[in-house]
């Protein structure tokens, strides 16, 4: 199929790396989860640090979200922002190039 | 699709409108109520799968939930099966296996998933349910939306506001539900003394709840669902699809009672639109195959409903496949179906044979970190914490043992319980575990000062005392003075 780009809701950036991040974030608290106890974890701390089990697999789920967010948001700002590829990007988001108007 | 004319590009002229833009406003899509054979199957198939997520979480079984992920205690009940994190390549086994069930039952049936299973359709449905209970049917919300903020949109709004934030809550309370035991957590809520993280996880799952279903909509699809573009890869021409019969329906157009259409050069489409208008996704079935498509089949009852009236066969939107749409013949039974079938069989008797096979006792030796060992009167000791997984349907006293050195011996220390999950000792060489339990204990194997240097390896035992076949055993180091 050709490259197509069709217009979309601005928040539709945000809201799939998001959601994407959410997922990645998932699978990474189960299988850090599945091997490590968080008590253990805990116990073992540098500083003192005292967190539930409920707690920790909070705590580690937003992390992990926040990290593959993060990865997710500067991969798509370098696509984005790539001077070769869409020269006339300068409020432009997606990866592909706009068609010219 | 199998017209005379050049196969058309479903996206063909979908946003020409705004092609100078990357961005458009969401159009609102106000999905008109239709009922008919399809609608009734799809309602059907929201009861049961709402009724078993808000349902199952408070099925009882053998005096505990039946099926909780017990996150806090680290181990999952379904029915009366318990897993562990040593457990954990069956779930990943299981999640294999549930995406080979969709890609099998998407190679067969298209994206029946979409339209009758996925919870953003299921939710989405139930909410746009209470926005036509509270706000009317569809030419009355969009009457209200265009109007002023009179007291009937008011009083309409709030009701359905406060509808959905009620049920979207009461959602992010079941799933919570399914990870901490949900009696307790109703307990709780009602004594608005929850703990933080249930707190943060009940809104978290409410507020998705309240935006994918109420707002999102079939955004989501369009956007956000990965599976939504990748689906094509598993069709091929026997694929059950939603189609118009555009053989049949060209020259669309609107023509008189008893007008005889055909000498008019009218195909049987009368362009009433209504497949338009109660299409959730809000596309023109008639413009061919588009992947914002969740074949919810509402046009396929909106069509037949409209065929009825006007007296044409039923069927100008239907499902069916781009096979018989061409008039061409292949048989049901396919490569792809094939394969993707007979590995679904094989990985799902891999899982029951894994579930099945799982011995009834586990045990994980970890050495004492505190000490290599002590030396006391003539005598080495070593200290082992012992992880003893009790996977059977009932209590059991195990019998431990050491072997691997001459004049081992054994002693399982009385120390305190497994906060979670809980291990009697009964005495020096035995601890008690209970029926889908982890024990914990701390074991003291000691050995002659004479007998052993340096780093030996031994071996750790457990069976148990009433089914000697239940055992389990683990390799692990010994150590000792060089001399």
């Amino acid at each position: 199929m050709p490259h197509r780009s069709r217009p979309r809701p601005r928040w539709v950036v945000p809201i799939t790396i998001g959601w994407v991040a959410f997922v990645a974030a998932g699978v990474a608290e189960a299988v850090f989860f599945a091997t490590f106890d968080p008590e253990v974890l805990t116990a073992s701390a540098t500083f003192p640090f005292e967190l539930s089990r409920l707690g920790a697999y909070t705590l580690g789920f937003v992390l992990f979200w926040l990290l593959a967010a993060a990865s997710a948001t500067a991969a798509h700002w370098l696509l984005a922002a790539d001077p070769q590829r869409s020269p006339h990007a300068s409020d432009d988001e997606d990866e592909g190039a706009a068609p010219g108007p | 699709m199998s017209t005379p004319s050049a196969p058309r590009d479903p996206f063909a002229g979908k946003f020409e409108e705004s092609s100078s833009s990357l961005y458009a406003a969401r159009k609102k899509v106000y999905p008109r109520e239709q009922s008919g054979r399809f609608q009734s199957l799809r309602a059907l198939a929201s009861i049961v799968l709402l009724g078993l997520f808000y349902g199952v979480a408070w099925l009882p079984w053998d005096g505990r939930q039946a099926v909780l992920f017990d996150l806090p205690a680290r181990k999952f009940h379904v029915f009366g099966l318990t897993f562990w994190p040593q457990d954990f390549h069956l779930l990943a086994l299981l999640m294999v296996i549930a995406a080979l069930t969709l890609f099998f039952f998407t190679a067969l049936a298209g994206r029946l998933w979409c339209g009758y299973a996925c919870p953003q359709t299921v939710w989405t449905d139930l909410f746009i349910r209470i926005e036509r209970w509270t706000e009317g049917d569809r030419m009355a919300r969009m009457k209200l939306d265009r109007g002023p903020w009179h007291r009937d949109r008011v009083l309409r709004s709030t009701a359905k506001q406060v509808l959905w934030v009620t049920l979207a809550l009461w959602t992010g309370f079941t799933f919570v539900g399914y990870f901490t035991p949900v009696r307790e957590l109703g307990t709780a809520v009602v004594a608005l003394a929850t703990g933080p993280w249930e707190t943060f996880w009940i809104l978290f799952y409410g507020l998705a709840t309240y935006g994918n279903a109420g707002y999102l909509r079939e955004q989501v699809c369009m956007y956000m669902c990965p599976y939504a573009r990748f689906q094509s890869a598993m069709f091929d021409d026997r694929t059950l699809l939603i189609a118009y019969d555009e053989k049949r329906g060209e020259q669309r157009g609107a023509r008189k009672r008893g007008d005889d259409h055909q000498a008019k050069g009218l195909g049987d489409c009368i362009d009433c639109t209504l497949c338009v208008q109660v299409c959730p996704t809000g596309i023109d079935i008639r413009d061919g195959l588009q992947y914002e498509c969740i074949a919810c089949a509402a046009c396929v009852d909106a069509c037949d409903s409209v065929m009825d009236k006007v007296g044409y066969p039923r069927g100008l939107i239907r499902y069916t496949d781009a096979n018989a749409l061409s008039g061409a013949a292949r048989p049901l039974l396919r490569k792809r179906t094939v394969v993707y079938g007979a590995l679904l069989v094989a990985l799902t008797g891999l899982w029951i044979a894994g579930v099945a096979l799982r011995p009834a006792v586990a045990l994980d030796v970890l050495r004492d970190r505190n000490a290599l060992y002590r030396l006391d009167d003539g005598v080495v000791e070593n200290v082992y914490l012992l992880k003893v997984i009790n996977r059977d349907a009932r209590d059991h006293r195990y019998d431990v043992s050491a072997s691997g050195l001459a004049g081992l011996e054994v002693e399982v220390a009385r120390h305190e319980a497994d906060t979670v999950d809980g291990a009697a000792v009964l005495d020096a060489r035995s601890l008690v575990v209970g029926a889908g339990s982890v024990g914990n204990v701390a074991v003291r194997v000691r050995a002659p000062r004479n007998a052993v240097a340096g780093s030996r390896s031994i071996e750790i035992a457990i069976a148990a005392a009433d089914a000697p076949e239940q055992r389990a055993r683990e390799i692990t180091r010994f150590f000792a003075p060089t001399k």
